[in-house]
Order: structure tokens, then C-alpha cells, then sequence
């Protein structure tokens, strides 16, 4: 089970949340102008990713607020959790 | 007119399944209907009304502080949300104390007084009670500090009247009867 570090309420199991899906996808500014398929890539389309993933959770039995976790989706580590308005790890350099 | 439904809850008043269980150094029973309301708003904003609402109670702090002033509790649920535990015979009017003080601030007041009832566990194997439904450890929780979790899958808030030895948790009515068999069984093994 996961240990997730609420902003507010403090380390809580996984149980306590819901998982919202990839963070940091901002709604287009002007969705009336979008192309159906430009709409459906906001709406529909994810990273699939392997390794570090920032994600959204909702302490759901808690504080029942939103907020960013950061997950590596292989070894499902935690590295960080931060508010909505917060800004991702930049991703590090490869070799 | 105001009105104020009194009745019991879905527990009764003194249900019979608690009747034995300080014999396992635990006692539990069921707190006469509470006034609560559920406030909403930005601490520095509402701060002041509150006070003058509620005799001086503080609702600035962290989320889950919990503060008392006389027979009134602040429990903080969110960075922008209290529970304000009164008197059942005092809801309206700290509600209406509220709505006056709030006039015009960007903020919510909700009477939500049969949205939880609440229970009051004690004895010297109520923390064990804890530990055995919950990963939590209860005993570190500071008198002004409470915990919103779950028991046995049910959503509580607790808050410490006097711990170690006694703690209040509200839950929806509608699990009431799930966890008081869930206290009940646990003690078994306490």
C-alpha cells in the first residue's frame, strides 16, 4: 500500500485517497475553437509513462482536498507531494 | 420560527450493546444531538466574525487544530473549512450571529447538524480500540489536534475531549450502527 504524504493531514495510507489522473494538463483557453480532435487530445489522451509521473490525488476520508504527487510508476516511490498550483520537478538530464 | 428537531439517532440514546464493555476497559456512548456547522471561507477574512459569533473562538491555525471555547469547538477540516461544534439550542443563532458577521465576505455557513452524530469513546483501551482499526496512532494526537480517517472503512473525524482516555468521533449516521458492531467485536480482542 502506498504511503501518501497529505499537504495538510500529514502520511496516510493509500485507502484514505483517490487518484485523479496525470497532473498538470490545463484546459485550452478557447475550447470553443478547438477542433474535435484537438478536444479529444485535451480530454482523452495521457502520457504513458515510465518513471517519474506527476499525478493527481484527493484526500478523499481526510481533508478532502486536491493535490500533486509525484509517483514513479515503475517502483511506485513518492518523492514529493505539492500543492495544485505547484510546479513539477524538471526532469533531469539524461547522459 | 426556529425549529429544533430532537430525536434520536440512529444508536438510540443508550444503546444496550455498550452496556458491557467496561469490562474491557472501554466505555461508549452517544453524545446528546450537537448544533454543528460548517463554515467556509479564508481565516484572515472570517477570523474576527467568527470570534464575535462563537464566545472568542480562534479559527486560525493549521488544518485538523481543533480549539474549545466554553461549550463551543472549532475543528479546522481543510485550510479553508471548520466544523463549529455548539449547543444543539444555540445552531441557529450562532448560525444567524455568523451570517451577519459574514455579510459580504466571500464565505459558506451550512447548518450540518444531522450529517454526523457523534460518540464518545473512553477508558484505558481506547487508544488499543484505535490501533486495532486504524494504522493511525491515535496517542500522539495533541488535545489541540484532531484527525479526520477512517474506522473499519467508515469516515470519522476524532478529537480528543481528554486524552488518552477520551475521544469524540463523529461519523455519518448512516455507519453508525457498522462501527458501533465494529467496537463491539474489536473489544474481543483488546
Amino acid at each position: 500500500m502506498l504511503l501518501i504524504d497529505c499537504p495538510h493531514c500529514g502520511p496516510r495510507d493509500e485507502t484514505e485517497f483517490h487518484a485523479g489522473g496525470e497532473a498538470h494538463i490545463a484546459r485550452p483557453e478557447k475550447a470553443a475553437e478547438l477542433t474535435d480532435a484537438q478536444w479529444a487530445d485535451y480530454l482523452f489522451m495521457r502520457s504513458n509513462t515510465k518513471g517519474w509521473f506527476a499525478e493527481r490525488w484527493v484526500h478523499a476520508a481526510g481533508c478532502r482536498r486536491w493535490f500533486n504527487v509525484e509517483r514513479h510508476t515503475v517502483t511506485h516511490e513518492i518523492r514529493r507531494t505539492y500543492p495544485m498550483a505547484g510546479a513539477p520537478t524538471e526532469p533531469e538530464e539524461g547522459p | 420560527m426556529d425549529r429544533v428537531v430532537q430525536g434520536q439517532g440512529p444508536l438510540g440514546d443508550d444503546p444496550p450493546m455498550f452496556a458491557d464493555l467496561a469490562a474491557h476497559g472501554l466505555t461508549v456512548s452517544v453524545v446528546p444531538p450537537l448544533g454543528q456547522i460548517n463554515l467556509r471561507g479564508l481565516d484572515h477574512e472570517i477570523a474576527q466574525a467568527v470570534a464575535a459569533a462563537c464566545n472568542g473562538l480562534d479559527v486560525t491555525g493549521p488544518t485538523n487544530r481543533c480549539v474549545a471555547a466554553g461549550a463551543s469547538w472549532s475543528l479546522c477540516l481543510g485550510p479553508d473549512e471548520w466544523l463549529l461544534v455548539v449547543p444543539k439550542h444555540d445552531t441557529n443563532d450562532t448560525a444567524r450571529d455568523l451570517a451577519a458577521g459574514l455579510a459580504g465576505k466571500h464565505a459558506s455557513i451550512v447548518d450540518v447538524s444531522s450529517n454526523r452524530i457523534a460518540l464518545d469513546v473512553g477508558g484505558p483501551k481506547a487508544v488499543s480500540l484505535f490501533s486495532s482499526l486504524t494504522s493511525l496512532d491515535i496517542s500522539d494526537l495533541g488535545p489541540d489536534r484532531c484527525v479526520q480517517t477512517m474506522l473499519a472503512k467508515a469516515q470519522v473525524i476524532i478529537h480528543p475531549l481528554a486524552a488518552p482516555t477520551t475521544y469524540r468521533v463523529f461519523l455519518r449516521p448512516s455507519y453508525a450502527r457498522h462501527l458501533a458492531d465494529v467496537i463491539v467485536d474489536a473489544t474481543r480482542f483488546l
